[in-house]
């Protein structure tokens, strides 16, 4: 099983942004809705929530994920057991702040081969919703071997 | 909860028959003969005797196991071998057809269920252990994640469950080399396996050249995912979910058939799918589309898996993920998926354990002692159903449509080396293939399998053929049908009906050919179940399947047309049929034998009184009237069909003592012109022969028109 690292997890913690980036992404988004692909099954469980927080902070952008009482700098990935460490981690804001692109490979399990090659990007709607997608490849002894994409959309969350 | 709506195949009936009383350490089974063809041996269905069943495998405690018995007269067999892993084989006797691996589902509320086991269903597989023993199986694990074993729990490593499968037959024989092919790509649905990627082996094409003797695919659920309709669907998202469907069923169909054809001694397993959305016991939100088509689509696959060639087998995934919704308390599925970031899809590691179980008892692994996946001591109930094919049945008539053109089209209605030959386009040309005999009563259709044998002339490039059945000469849903799961249905795919450029409205990938094996220098043989929709039951709980009648195997054609989506005219390719048939599996009744001591005279008014023998059991007779001016100058016999002759069925008969019967002829009911006449009499709704001709050939059966 994967362990949770939150040493490894802190230096996706301070994303470098322009101190003046636009309020649309900041604020705690709450996932309403997922899907697979062209899917149209919403995935997203009212009493699982996942929550995303953006929060503008003088040195940049902060980020956290948090699920089921378990939570973590974003971007990260989550197991059974919470949060794991993530690698090669990359988070590019968008200039007008209300978006944001994060790439980042998450380490086979014990046991496994099976490295997953991660893209997630958001943005805010002029609906004040937040839209992106979860695109996530399998990288098995240096070779891309397929993957998947999930839709997601959140909801601001009120008072958070 | 489950979501209301249709559930799925619930047959107490599954449980009975197949419980041995049985000492310690035995493997234990009984060979029966399967007349409704669902794999569980109902009460009445009887034993098949003299079958050879062997046993193979290395003892826990040292030394191998290697016993071959044949089945008593009871069908039943044993072993007992002690603790070990082996592989049993049950060797088909001639003309008999394994039926399916158990598809039902267990009935609510059944005790014994023990995970991850549950029912055992096993499938037959027909090389590999005569591959073990040449010494070395290639095995290739094809398909999505399900067969790469993946899910967001992180639970099991990367094709777990095909590795274990392989560690297994490591274990049943030692000295072989087993290696695997981690094949499958994750997010994969059907097409992506008929594109020859030459830098993947998780495709048909790779897999024939390297040749594999074992292929086990899971595929299909990303076919379903990637269309699936909303929660509250329109006809619109259904037609286009159902359409993606059948086209995943051609896929399957086009990529089975090439792996059999393509790779003789191969064994080939194909997964049933379970489903998540379907039966959703955590979310509790089930999709209706899903518990609708579910049923529909795993039939789909346990029909192209049965109606190949060579025995492809069936793990049932799906039956046993489903036993554990029947509970109902969301006990079983919560056990076996992932929910980790709403994955929601895979199974988590119990789940992979059911898989692996049941794709082990379709290659009919048996581990006894700890090696068993619950440890069982003794496995019974190991029992193997078949069917008979009772009759071939070739076409009598064709047609060519649109253009097309061919030459010696009659060749195509028997198995002779000679055959039709076809030329197409890139239209719409075809030629279709039909009078398939109707009049064999004796003969009670349970499963219907269509075959056709062919090669091709000239080159084939990308103007394309496409081979395929329809019980009623329908081979297309019309232009706006409103799909629903008991009405779907229009067409059997044989050959290059699928493919990854398929279907035209949305083409995956749109510059990829159809056809696997598309210049076929030598006959190839093709075959696939002949299907039709399934009906809701009484209690609209589940579908059933009804068999094919004989007259739908009457109006049953089999079509050779192009395929619509080539781009380049003009080559000269032929598609050359030596023959298009239907085998029919189930069973025959006795025949009666003829009406005998026929004796006619004249009655007042201008009838005609008809007596004759009476025949034990007939309750009703027919009288024939066919004209001898045609038979005597054309060798032809008329009596079936007017104007030229007049059948007169079900007539009213009396006793005439003796042992005889009679019949009065009214006046009217009296051809007027010089007749022959024959009596024939039903017993069980079989027919009589009509009399036999001076060669002591039977008169032709064409003729006995009375139902």
């Amino acid at each position: 099983m994967r362990a949770f690292v939150p040493a490894a997890l802190a230096a996706a913690v301070l994303l470098l942004v322009p101190p003046a980036v636009a309020a649309g992404l900041d604020g705690t988004w709450v996932l309403e809705r997922q899907v697979y692909g062209e899917g149209e099954h919403n995935f997203a469980r009212a009493d699982r929530p996942f929550r995303l927080s953006f929060r503008r902070a003088p040195a940049g952008l902060s980020a956290r994920a948090e699920r089921e009482g378990a939570g973590a700098p974003w971007p990260c990935w989550f197991s059974p057991e919470g949060p794991v460490a993530v690698e090669d981690v990359r988070v590019v804001p968008a200039p007008d702040g209300r978006g944001v692109t994060a790439a980042y490979r998450v380490p086979p399990a014990p046991g496994d081969d099976t490295w997953l090659v991660v893209t997630e990007w958001y943005r805010v709607t002029d609906d004040d919703r937040l839209e992106g997608e979860v695109h996530v490849r399998f990288e098995r002894r240096g070779v891309l071997r397929g993957g998947f994409t999930w839709r997601r959309t959140f909801r601001r969350e009120a008072g958070r | 909860m489950r979501a209301p709506g249709i559930a799925f195949l619930v047959l107490a009936a599954a449980l009975v028959a197949t419980s041995l009383p049985a000492p310690a350490q035995q493997v234990a089974g009984v060979v029966f003969r399967d007349d409704d063809g669902d794999g569980v041996r109902d009460p009445g269905e009887p034993a098949l005797s003299g079958v050879t069943v062997r046993l193979r495998g290395q003892r826990d405690a040292g030394g191998t196991f290697d016993e071959t018995t044949a089945t008593g007269e009871d069908g039943a067999f044993s072993f007992a071998p002690g603790d070990g892993c082996y592989l049993l084989h049950v060797e088909d006797p001639p003309g008999w057809r394994r039926t399916l691996a158990r598809a039902d589902g267990r009935a609510q509320g059944t005790p014994g269920y023990v995970h991850p086991v549950g029912l055992r269903r096993f499938g037959g597989v027909r090389y590999l252990l005569a591959n073990l023993e040449e010494g070395h199986v290639r095995y290739t694990s094809m398909g999505d994640s399900i067969a790469w074993n993946w899910n967001n729990c992180f639970d099991t490593s990367s094709f777990w469950y095909s590795k274990q499968v392989r560690d297994r037959l490591r274990c049943v024989f030692p000295s072989a080399t087993v290696d695997l092919d981690e094949a499958a790509v994750k997010g994969q649905h059907t097409d992506d396996l008929l594109v020859d990627d030459h830098d993947d082996m998780n495709n048909v094409f790779r897999v024939i050249e390297a040749q594999s003797e074992l292929v086990t695919v899971s595929i299909i659920g990303n076919d379903l995912l990637n269309n699936e309709p909303s929660s509250n669907p329109t006809q619109d998202e259904i037609n286009t979910a159902a359409a993606e469907l059948i086209d995943s069923r051609a896929n399957l169909q086009e990529i089975l058939s090439s792996l059999v054809s393509e790779i003789p001694g191969a064994d080939i397993e194909l997964n049933t799918l379970y489903d998540n959305l379907a039966w959703n016991c955590s979310a509790g939100d089930s999709e209706p589309f899903h518990v609708q088509w579910l049923p529909i689509l795993n039939r789909m696959l346990r029909d192209v898996a049965w109606g190949q060639a060579r025995r492809v087998t069936n793990a049932e995934v799906f039956a046993e993920f489903a036993h554990e919704d029947l509970a109902d308390e969301c006990t079983g599925f919560e056990d076996q998926i992932c929910h980790v970031l709403d994955d929601d899809i895979h199974p988590k590691d119990n789940g992979y354990h059911v898989i692996r179980e049941k794709v082990w008892e379709s290659l009919d692994g048996v581990n006894l002692g700890p090696k068993d996946g619950i440890g069982a001591g003794s496995i019974t109930g190991a029992d193997h159903g078949y069917l008979e094919r009772v009759i071939r049945l070739f076409p009598s008539g064709w047609e060519a449509r649109n253009g097309a053109e061919v030459t010696d089209p009659e060749k195509a209605f028997e198995l002779d080396g000679e055959g039709a030959s076809i030329r197409l386009g890139i239209g719409e040309e075809e030629v279709r293939f039909r009078g398939f005999p109707d009049w064999y009563d004796e003969i009670v259709p349970v499963r219907v399998i269509v075959g056709v044998r062919y090669r091709t002339t000239g080159t084939v490039t990308d103007d394309f053929y496409r081979v395929e059945a329809s019980r009623n000469g329908v081979f297309r849903a019309p232009p706006g049908h409103a799909f629903r799961p008991t009405d779907w249905d229009f067409y059997t795919p044989i050959v290059g009906s699928g493919g990854p450029n398929m279907p035209p409205e949305d083409p995956d990938y749109p510059e990829m050919k159809l056809l696997v094996v598309p210049n076929v220098a030598d006959w190839r043989e093709v075959t696939a179940t002949l299907t039709k929709n399934p009906v809701l039951s009484g209690d609209g709980s589940h579908y059933e399947w009804p068999p094919f009648t004989r007259e739908e195997l009457g109006t049953t054609e089999v079509r050779v047309v192009a395929a619509p989506v080539a781009k380049t005219p003009g080559d000269d390719f032929r598609v050359v049929v030596d023959a298009a048939w239907l085998d029919v599996y189930g069973l025959r009744k006795e025949r009666p034998p003829e009406v005998t001591n026929v004796t006619v005279e004249k009655a007042d008014g201008g009838g005609l009184v008809v007596t004759f023998d009476e025949l034990a059991g007939a309750d009703r007779y027919d009288v024939y009237f066919g004209s001898l001016p045609v038979l005597h100058d054309e060798g032809r016999y008329t009596h079936g069909h007017e104007p030229e002759g007049k059948p007169l069925c079900d007539v009213a008969t009396e006793p005439a003592g003796a042992g005889r019967r009679r019949t009065t002829i009214p006046a009217d009911d009296v051809p007027s012109g010089s007749s022959y006449l024959l009596v024939t009499g039903h017993v069980d709704d079989v027919e009589s022969p009509a009399g036999y001709d001076s060669s002591g050939a039977e008169r032709p059966r064409s003729e006995a028109t009375c139902p």
